[in-house]
């Protein structure tokens, strides 16, 4: 179980299959389709591929099982180009997919101080300071509107995509997804500009924004 | 005017809390005013010590709360200004002798006879830093211009935003304006930049405060100590005078716009 997850979207109803073989999901695709098809009737659908080594056999089989219930798919959504592939070989439009994460903001008023927590799971703007000791912990991006001196964290707890913005980058330590990097001792010299940390090949790296 | 009652805080200890409370009630008291300083840090009461009446303590707050006394009886009036009252902590107990409602009852029943009711909290942000805070209608948070007490003050802070505590203003205190100008020191603009909540008095780092303390005297009614001139003038701002702050050693002072603009706010 647990393989097929369906999933109202203000588009509609979004299949989703996962795991790690396609047979699998097909057969607990069926089941579901054959106790609850009703309520899917009727409602646009999008599939969503997250097995991986999905072709155009298997795609084929998936779509011909949701067919013969009277529900056709009016996009899949993969991020493995073996997929996207063949759906367009299907003939049907497909997309990478957005992440699970709503794309809306927390906006707070800081500073934030010490002993204080933001967390939220998107993007999180501070307008004002993070004080050292203080922490900010984002499923999205985060972006500070003042000194970020304390702890931040982006893209948690493994989204290494996101950006840490900050009109002063001084974190006493920053994370993004898996990655961790702690900023150099000793303190920076001169007034410093607006700032973006971000993953590239492994690594946290830091540069001045425009 | 409405009786008010002000509790003195800092987070970290040793920054200097339990001197300005005995010189801010002092001051007030100089001003004519009727004032009571409240001493809430049982266990390791100072406060009776730095007014030098410690010889004459009877009964102290947690007789109070406990009902063995009446609050009249463990009021010790000073000795130098009849319209200033110590309330001293006990020596005996620990700081959670003493409930939140209790302090809130008590500072309720001192409004009554008193303009001005400073409570000195004890360090931490434990029980008994709760307990000082309930009765508060204004916090003065106190630090040095050191990272940790920062770091503290700024705990603190967040707590009493949390706390719906509206009036929290900052004292910075034994600030040495000859390191600030090395740079071995935050100055004061460092400090109100991270802590961003108004400023109500800079006490220059002074020896005799040690003196006065040791002595039983408050450094205030030293007329040629800078460090007791610098706390009037925190007293006079609480009176609702602008008093500017003299720029430290002849710099231009940033932190008189700051602290302005921080007021307007």
């Amino acid at each position: 179980m647990g393989a097929v997850a369906i999933k109202g979207t203000p588009e509609g109803i979004a299949i989703i299959l996962r795991g790690e073989r396609a047979d699998i999901a097909l057969q607990e695709l069926e089941a579901i389709l054959n106790s609850s098809v009703s309520l899917l009737e009727g409602n646009r659908i999008t599939l969503e591929v997250k097995v991986p080594a999905v072709g155009v056999d298997e795609l084929a089989k998936v779509l011909g099982t949701l067919k013969s219930h009277g529900l056709s798919v009016e996009k899949i959504v993969s991020d493995a180009e073996s997929v996207r592939k063949a759906a367009y070989a299907l003939g049907l439009k497909s997309e990478k997919s957005r992440g699970v994460k709503p794309d809306f903001a927390l906006v707070k008023r800081g500073p934030v101080r010490s002993g204080q927590k933001v967390s939220y799971e998107g993007s999180i703007v501070i307008i004002g300071d993070v004080n050292p000791g203080g922490e900010v912990i984002a499923g999205g991006d985060v972006m500070v509107w003042g000194s970020l001196k304390g702890i931040v964290f982006a893209g948690a707890p493994d989204d290494h995509s996101r950006r840490i913005y900050a009109l002063r980058l001084e974190p006493s330590l920053i994370k993004i997804g898996p990655y961790i990097a702690r900023p150099p001792e000793g303190a920076r010299e001169g007034p410093l500009k607006p700032e973006v940390a971000f993953v590239q090949e492994g690594k946290i790296v830091v540069e001045e924004l425009g | 005017m409405e009786p008010r009652v002000i509790t003195i805080t800092s987070g970290k200890g040793g920054v200097g809390k339990t001197t300005i409370t005995a010189n801010l009630a002092t001051a007030l008291a100089l001003a004519g005013h009727q004032v009571v300083a409240v001493d809430a840090d049982i266990g390791l009461r100072n406060l009776d010590v730095m007014m030098g009446l410690e010889n004459r303590i009877v009964y102290d707050l947690v007789d109070v709360a406990e009902g063995r006394c009446r609050l009249r009886q463990a009021l010790i009036r000073d000795k130098r200004l009849s319209n200033l009252f110590l309330l001293p902590a006990a020596q005996t107990k620990d700081k959670t002798a003493v409930q939140p409602a209790d302090m809130v009852k008590i500072c309720e029943e001192l409004r009554s006879e008193f303009s001005f009711v400073l409570v000195d909290s004890p360090a931490g942000i434990e029980h008994g830093f709760r307990t000082a805070l309930a009765p508060a209608d204004e916090v003065i948070v106190v630090t040095t211009p050191e990272v940790a007490a920062v770091r503290d003050a700024d705990r603190v802070i967040g707590l009493l935003e949390a706390a719906g505590k509206e009036s929290v203003e900052l004292a910075i205190n034994r600030v040495k304006p000859e390191m600030v100008e090395r740079g071995d020191m935050l100055s004061v603009e460092d400090v109100l930049e991270i802590l961003s909540i108004p400023l109500i008095g800079v006490i220059p780092e002074d020896p005799e405060v040690i003196v006065a303390t040791n002595k039983g005297v408050p450094v205030v009614l030293n007329n040629l100590s800078p460090s007791g001139q610098a706390i009037k003038d925190m007293a006079r701002r609480l009176l609702g005078e602008e008093v500017p702050f003299p720029t430290l050693k002849g710099k231009e002072s940033i932190f008189n716009l700051l602290s302005r603009w921080l007021r307007r706010k």
